[in-house]
């Protein structure tokens, strides 16, 4: 017989694992990717963008218990975030696929580019889809009473930064893979740093108001710093996924990018700051503990 | 009409028969409780007291349930039972997370109760579509629309549950609640709870 003390409960939830962590990281870090490559017109950034919703879109399907029933899940967008991040999902996927089209070769007879009116428009309504992808994540998690640690006002807004953090992130590992480091890249590194570090005072002072919140929330606390997620927050998360990233960047950003060591930097910067992302989002995920059931 | 459940606490002595009857009733998999009984020490020795709290999908006016579903599987009927409908549930757990009472269970697959294999009773009962989705309390809403009453509530041997529809002043559970102090579970959540409890 199953019996359970009332009062005391603390539950982590363990609905949501792994694989929902990366279709969330995917599609977060594929919709800051594309705002960003737009912004600064980095066409192949535009394409990885693309690559990486899709695989978010397989991953969010993979993990559901009935996958061939993956359509139901569009139908409602008036009151399930779930509903509305996968229409965000699917309409940066065929927009993006869209304006990216006339750049092929053998699509280029299309009567739109991105220097026409046309082509801009289709580009802004993906930049939209893909900012709604970025913050849909954090949506879903807070939009549960059940979860102190995630029904804050402040996780999807943290939730929505890690989408350009890790955006960001694969922009400079791009850049550096492709040879693009000729570019001024030093902006692009003082964001990724401003990023990273604002990024890290949200998540203290998010972790730092649930200490002192209910029961839950404090157990919450005591999982992603002490408890089983320990690790992986502050090992993974913080120090090689933050810190060390912060430390490259400034290298880079100070010696300029056209030291020798530069694009390495870069890439290895950009590379730990995706790891960070993924885990810090999984251990977010992990420590979500339910109120108590009485 | 909003149909809901009383239960006296006083009157529970911790039998269990309410989770057993509504095992079988509902044909629940292995590890799966649709209804539990909570259990607390008070006190202490040698003055100890144990108190049960047997609790149950709440049927939330507010069911922070159904607005986590994204497929349309998880609907309120008019007289405020929630029920899963296993043929639209994609088993995205959405709901899962969103109930503040922990009364939901996600069925990847459902074993056998025995390592020999499925018994012929649960060969009877197998129902495919009762996997990779999501189950919770349906107040026995099979058994209401026949005029029963849910089977937690038959088979009580202390009878503290009472069920009826909370709207009609008449009604036994309406009488309770009315003269005797009653609550709910997380009211501050604003769920809306139509499973009270007299203290």
């Amino acid at each position: 017989m199953i019996t359970q003390e009332f009062g005391v409960q603390l539950r982590p939830q363990k609905e949501w694992g792994g694989l929902i962590d990366v279709a969330f990281f995917l599609g977060g870090t594929g919709g800051g990717l594309f705002v960003v490559s737009l912004f600064i017109g980095f066409y192949p950034g535009l394409l990885l963008a693309l690559v990486s919703g899709a695989l978010a879109c397989v991953a969010l399907v993979l993990d559901l218990g009935h996958p061939e029933r993956f359509a139901r899940v569009l139908l409602r967008p008036n009151k399930s975030w779930l509903s509305r991040g996968s229409l965000f999902l699917t309409a940066f996927l065929v927009l993006g696929i869209l304006y990216i089209a006339p750049s092929l070769g053998w699509l280029a007879w299309l009567p739109w580019s991105d220097r026409t009116v046309l082509g801009k428009i289709i580009g802004i309504v993906t930049a939209g889809a893909a900012l709604g992808v970025g913050i849909y994540s954090g949506m879903a998690m807070s939009h549960s009473p059940s979860i102190p640690s995630w029904n804050t006002a402040l996780l999807p807004i943290l939730i929505f930064l890690y989408a350009f953090v890790s955006g960001l992130a694969a922009v400079l590992v791009a850049l550096a893979v492709t040879g693009s480091v000729g570019l001024d890249v030093r902006p692009l590194v003082a964001s990724e740093m401003l990023l990273i570090a604002v990024s890290m005072v949200f998540v203290a002072a998010h972790y730092l108001v649930m200490s002192y919140s209910t029961l839950s929330a404090r157990e919450s606390v005591r999982l992603l710093t002490t408890g089983r997620s320990g690790g992986v927050f502050l090992g993974g998360g913080v120090v090689v996924g933050s810190i060390v990233p912060l430390a490259l960047l400034g290298y880079v950003y100070f010696m300029a990018p056209a030291d020798p060591l530069g694009p390495a930097g870069l890439a290895v910067a950009g590379v730990l700051t995706l790891l960070a992302v993924l885990l810090l989002r999984l251990s977010f995920l992990k420590t979500g503990v339910y109120v108590s059931p009485a | 009409m909003r149909r809901g459940m009383v239960i006296d606490v006083r009157k529970c002595i911790g039998c269990y028969s309410c989770v057993i009857a509504c095992k079988a009733e509902n044909s629940t998999a292995p590890g799966v409780f649709w209804a539990r009984v909570l259990e607390k020490v008070e006190g202490k020795y040698p003055n100890v007291r144990l108190t049960f709290l047997p609790v149950l999908c709440n049927h939330c006016e507010n069911a922070p349930c159904v607005s986590a579903c994204p497929s349309g599987a998880t609907t309120q009927r008019d007289d405020g039972i929630v029920l899963v409908d296993y043929e639209k549930c994609v088993g995205c757990r959405a709901c899962v997370i969103a109930c503040p009472y922990q009364a939901r269970t996600y069925v990847k697959e459902r074993r056998p109760y025995y390592p020999e294999g499925p018994t012929p009773y649960e060969k009877l009962i197998a129902d495919p579509s009762r996997e990779g989705v999501v189950e919770k309390c349906t107040f026995c809403a099979n058994r209401l629309d026949q005029g029963l009453d849910p089977f937690c509530v038959e088979v009580c041997p202390t009878a503290c549950r009472v069920f009826g529809d909370l709207d009609d002043p008449t009604c036994e559970a309406s009488r309770l609640l009315r003269q005797r102090h009653s609550f709910q579970l997380h009211p501050d959540l604003g769920t809306g709870p139509s499973v009270y409890y007299l203290g």
